[in-house]
Formats: C-alpha cells, structure tokens, sequence
C-alpha cells in the first residue's frame, strides 16, 4: 500500500524537478502552447468475467467513441477526456454435443480521465520526447445479461490513479518525396507526423464491486422504489487490484494545426473487490480529428 | 512502412499478453467439474440451510457418487437438478437450453382457483385495465380486482383508474390467487394506496459468509402512503398455494394493516430473493439468497404466509367460489 504511493509521488516530483531545472532547454525544443479538441470513433474488441455471477469470459466486438480536451504546452501537456465502449459480447461456453447453450451480455464501459504530463529532457533526443506524469481515471461498466435472472444487472466502478510515461517520436517528413510504385508516381509533401507511446501503470487502484451475495431488486422503501438503492447498498468499495493501459498513436498535421489520429488502445484490469474478482481487457482502433482550437 | 511493423508488432504483444495474465479459462464441460461449482456456490451462499434444516454435505456426497467420467449432459441435468430440489424452494432452478429444474410448491396445497367459476358467476361483463381484470359484484357495491402475476408493471394511471372506479363501493375483493410472482417494486405500488401512514412491513437479511447462518444486518422494508387516489374500506386479498415469492411477501405485508384480511389458503412462500449465476458449462441456476423476517423477527414467509380466515374451494360445486363468497361476507359485515 504505501510502495506504489511513495513510487508516485517520486516520479511526480522527479518529473517536475527535471522540467524546471531544464526549463530553458525545453523552451527551446518543446510545444508551443496549443489547444485542441479531439473527436474520436472506433471499433472496440472488449473481454471480461465476473467471478460474482460466472466463471465464464464474455467477448465481443463494440463501438467506441471519444471527446478530449487537449492543452499542450512547452513544458507539459493535459488532457480532459471521456470514451464509452459499447460492446455486444457472448459467453465462452465449450462445445456441446447434446444441446448448445448460449449467453450474451451487453457491456457499456465509461471512461472518463484527466492525464498530465511532464516533458523529461534528461531521457529526451532531438526527435524523441520522453513525458512522465499520472492519469486518473474512472470508470462505470454497466451489463446487461438476462440469462442471469436477478443478478442480470452488473455496475462495477473503477478510480486508478496511475503512472503515465509516454514517448513521443517526431517523424515530420521535411521535404518533398516521390516515391514511384509500378506505373504510379506518388508525390508525397512535407508534413508534420508523430508516433508516440503511452504506458499507465496503476498505482491507487479503486473498485467499486458486490458484497458476499447480489441481486438487483429494488428497494422498496415508503413510496421510493429505485435500483439504484439497491446497488448503492450491496456494493463496497475496495483499494486492490491493478490496471494497466498502453496507447500507440500515429498524428499527423495540417499547416492549420488541425490534423487527425489513429490510435490503438489497450486497457487492462482485475478488481478482485472484497469477495469476488472481475476481470476486463478491452482493444479500441480509433480514428480522431484534431481540431486546432487556438484559431 | 517502419513504423506500422512497430504498430502491428506491439498491438501483438499485447492480444498474447493479456492470456499470460489472467488466470486459466474455467469453462468445462467436465461433470465432476461442474457439480463442484453449483455444489459450493449453494454452500457458500444459499440462504436456507440452517431454517430449513438441510445436511448438504450429505446432499453433495450422496448425488456426487451419481456422476461417472461419461455422462451425458441430459443425466447430468437430472442429477444436479435432483439434488436442488432437496432445498424445497421454487426460488432454486437449473437451467439449461432443454429442460428447468422446478420445485413446484403449489402441488402441496389444495387447487383453490378456478377462472371459469369466476368469469360465468361473477365477472359477467369484466373490464380490462393495465395488468388488472376486474368488475363490480354483489349488486355493484362490492369491486372485484384480479392481478395475475407480479410481473405485470402497475403503473400510476392504471391504480388511479381502477380506485376511482370502485370509490362508491362498501369493500374490495384483490383476488392473487395463482399469482406466482414477479417484480417486488409493484408491492409497494399497490399497498401504499391502502395505507394510512408509513408502515413497517418486514425486514430483509442477506447470506454474508461462509457459515450457513451469516448474514448481514436487518433491512427494513417501509409501505408509505400515496399522495393521490388512495382506498381506505375493506380490502379482502385472496391467496392460495400459488400465491408466490412477491405475492407471499404482499401477504406477507398485508399482515400490518388492520383494514386488509387474507382469505383462501396458505400462500406458498418464497421469502427469500434468488439471485442468478453461470456454471462453466454454460447452465444457468438461481437460488435465495436472504430471508424475510417480520416487524418482530419470526420467520415464517419461506412456509407460507397463513390466511386470517381459511376457505378451500369447493370442487363438487362449480357454481360458487367459496373464497370469493366468504370475502364478500367479512365485506359486508364491516
């Protein structure tokens, strides 16, 4: 419990040492203070078993869409952000010879997040600039899977507060190319393109999970009748587990500052709770449109 | 070109890499595995054990030594389904894509219902409004109300409606004879439009441990009063062995307000809420998971909740309803 919080605050205040001793250095080859606003879209392959209800993975494909906020400045970089999954997934039942069974559970996963990030000149090249700051990140998953009667609805929470490092690669193509391809001569101009990396490593690690026993009927309470009563009272909040998440991002930029994205995203999860854990995976290819908003 | 290799590489490691994290997959079709699984979730879980007396480490040793390496799915189905059904609870199932597993608690109680007797001696002309079929008898001054099942949503209109239209009349006959059940949020819609003040009807408590007496504190279930069209004369509510799960808690319920009398039979219980799960076959099960104690503590809804006056139908005569006629006495006598 308290090795992953003196780890955080270290590499936080490592961080910000290194962008303040170098400050001048960074001036010089960092941003220029922009902002921009990112609308995503994406397919999304999402995994996951809640030991609470079944010891069966449920896997599906789904929709994944997202809004950031971004703020780059010379010495660090913010973003605001939230990603709803929607995922249609189906039990991993083994093959039956008799008679098939099948089940299906309908995953809605919510990502909101604020991530800040230090530049790091120490670890940083010319071409290559290393960040390292912390994301927070929570999440609500909501399921819907009927063929499990009163325990149809699961609600689980996660908050992670999680070591960020990311690596971003300038791969700007200064001037002008032809490349010739059979009969074809593609011309290609300059423009201003990044590759970069990002690793979140959880270091708080929050989970809002059932208690020993489950269901979701309503409360009944004077007049109020509310499930959410009911969720309220069978869940407890637990502090263990871990989460990772990496993201491989390929930008590539207009003279305007407008540009788009395409990322590959890939988050991790166990919520062991206080009695039974809940496991998830989920894979989002996103397409994005960067859209400069300091004009 | 360099890049996207780095991309495709890295997206790679990362679909093998979640395998080596998580633990092995559980999903099997193996019997022994399989009857393990549903075996101790009901140990670690279920909520009769102690009331109900049951040895289920007897239980489990008993139906064990039925399984053999090579049994087929529809055996297996028998045998996990016979050794619920020792738990004497209809809020226990197995289900598979080709058979369910039931208790069937109703055939230890007289049949006590008959539609037709109703609808050609007493409903001549019924009305149908929302979940509910109903009509004036007894020379108009007595309503007569049926709600079928607990499944079916009440909503606001549909109670304002029906109340509205029995206002003149001396009593109400609700009629939840055969009624097995449903959602536990139409409890309260209806009683609170009988209430008079805010009513303490019963506790909740929930399996919270390994021991087969854990459980975790008192839940108190509350009736308030409607702030609209209520009905404040005589309620006669009529049960039977049908009557389960949320209709036995309405009974149940209905044991707390002076104006509402119970006539018929025992209703078949089911005091406890079932929750649901998976086995690694893919089967699913639900089973109680607490007991519905009263405002002072006793625990009798899992038997049944007893009538306040005990009427059985009477099947030499199909021209009366013996429970409906007994009702419209304590109606009048009022």
């Amino acid at each position: 419990m308290r090795k992953p919080l003196f780890f955080l605050l270290g590499a936080l205040l490592f961080s910000f040492l290194q962008s303040h001793v170098f400050a001048q250095a960074v001036s010089e080859t960092g941003y220029a203070k922009q902002k921009n606003l990112l609308l995503s879209a994406g397919l999304g392959y999402a995994s996951f078993r809640d030991f609470a209800t079944s010891p069966l993975f449920y896997n599906g494909p789904g929709i994944s869409l997202a809004i950031e906020k971004q703020t780059l400045r010379q010495k660090s970089e913010n973003v605001w952000g939230f990603s709803p999954l929607i995922s249609s997934t189906l039990a991993g039942i083994p093959k039956s010879n008799y008679y098939q069974t099948s089940a299906s559970s309908m995953l809605m996963n919510f990502d909101a997040y604020f991530q800040y990030l230090r530049f790091v000149p120490q670890l940083s090249l010319d071409k290559l600039h290393i960040k390292a700051g912390g994301t927070l990140m929570a999440t609500q998953n909501i399921r819907i899977n009927q063929s499990l009667n009163n325990a149809a609805l699961g609600a689980e929470s996660f908050v992670n507060l999680m070591l960020a490092l990311k690596a971003d690669k300038d791969i700007s193509r200064n001037e002008e190319k032809n490349i010739k391809l059979w009969f074809l001569n593609i011309k290609q101009k300059p423009a201003t393109r990044n590759l970069s990396f990002q690793a979140n490593i959880g270091l708080l690690n929050f989970n809002h999970r059932p208690s020993y026993n489950y269901f979701y009927f309503s409360e009944i309470d004077g007049n109020s009748v509310s499930s959410l009563s009911s969720l309220m009272k069978t869940y407890a909040w637990s502090l263990n587990g871990w989460r990772v998440g990496t993201k491989i991002e390929f930008s590539k930029f207009a003279s305007s500052g407008n540009g788009f994205k395409i990322a590959y995203v890939w988050d991790i999860a166990s919520a062991p709770g206080k009695h039974e854990a809940f496991q998830m995976v989920s894979h989002r290819i996103q397409y994005s449109l960067i859209i400069n908003k300091n004009k | 070109m360099k890049h996207s290799i780095v991309i495709i590489f890295a997206v790679f490691a990362l679909l093998s890499c979640e395998n080596m994290i998580f633990e092995e997959d559980k999903a099997s079709n193996d019997p022994y595995v399989n009857f393990e699984y549903l075996w101790n979730e009901v140990d670690l879980k279920y909520s009769y054990h102690e009331l109900k007396k049951i040895d289920w480490d007897a239980i489990g040793t008993k139906y064990k030594s039925m399984l053999y390496p090579e049994i087929t799915e529809d055996s297996l189905f028998t045998v996990l389904a016979t050794m619920l059904k020792e738990l004497r609870d209809d809020h226990v199932n197995l289900f598979s894509p080709f058979n369910i597993s039931t208790y069937e608690v109703y055939l230890s109680g007289p049949e006590n219902f008959n539609l037709r007797t109703i609808r050609e001696n007493y409903l001549s002309a019924p009305r149908y409004t929302g979940a509910f079929t109903h009509g004036f008898i007894n020379n108009q001054n007595i309503g007569y109300i049926m709600y079928s099942s607990f499944s079916d949503d009440i909503d606001e209109e549909t109670l304002n409606h029906v109340l509205t239209h029995y206002s003149g009349t001396k009593g109400l006959i609700l009629d939840m004879r055969s009624n097995g059940g449903g959602d536990p949020a139409n409890i309260a819609m209806i009683l609170e439009r009988f209430a008079t003040e805010k009513t303490l009807v019963g506790y909740n408590i929930t399996r919270n441990g390994p021991g087969h007496n854990d459980f975790g504190p008192r839940e108190p279930f509350y009736i308030g009063v409607h702030k609209g069209i209520n009905y404040n004369k005589p309620l006669m509510v009529l049960t039977d062995r049908s009557c389960y799960s949320a209709c036995t808690f309405f009974a149940f319920a209905c044991k707390q307000f002076p104006q509402i009398t119970l006539v018929g039979d025992t209703t078949g219980g089911g005091g406890g809420f079932p929750n649901g799960g998976q086995l690694p076959n893919g089967w699913t099960y639900r089973f109680s998971i607490s007991q519905l104690l009263d405002v002072d503590g006793n625990n009798y809804a899992e038997q049944g909740v007893a009538p306040d006056i005990r009427v059985n139908f009477d099947w030499t005569n199909l021209n009366n309803d013996e429970i409906i006629d007994k009702a419209i006495d304590e109606i009048l006598k009022q």
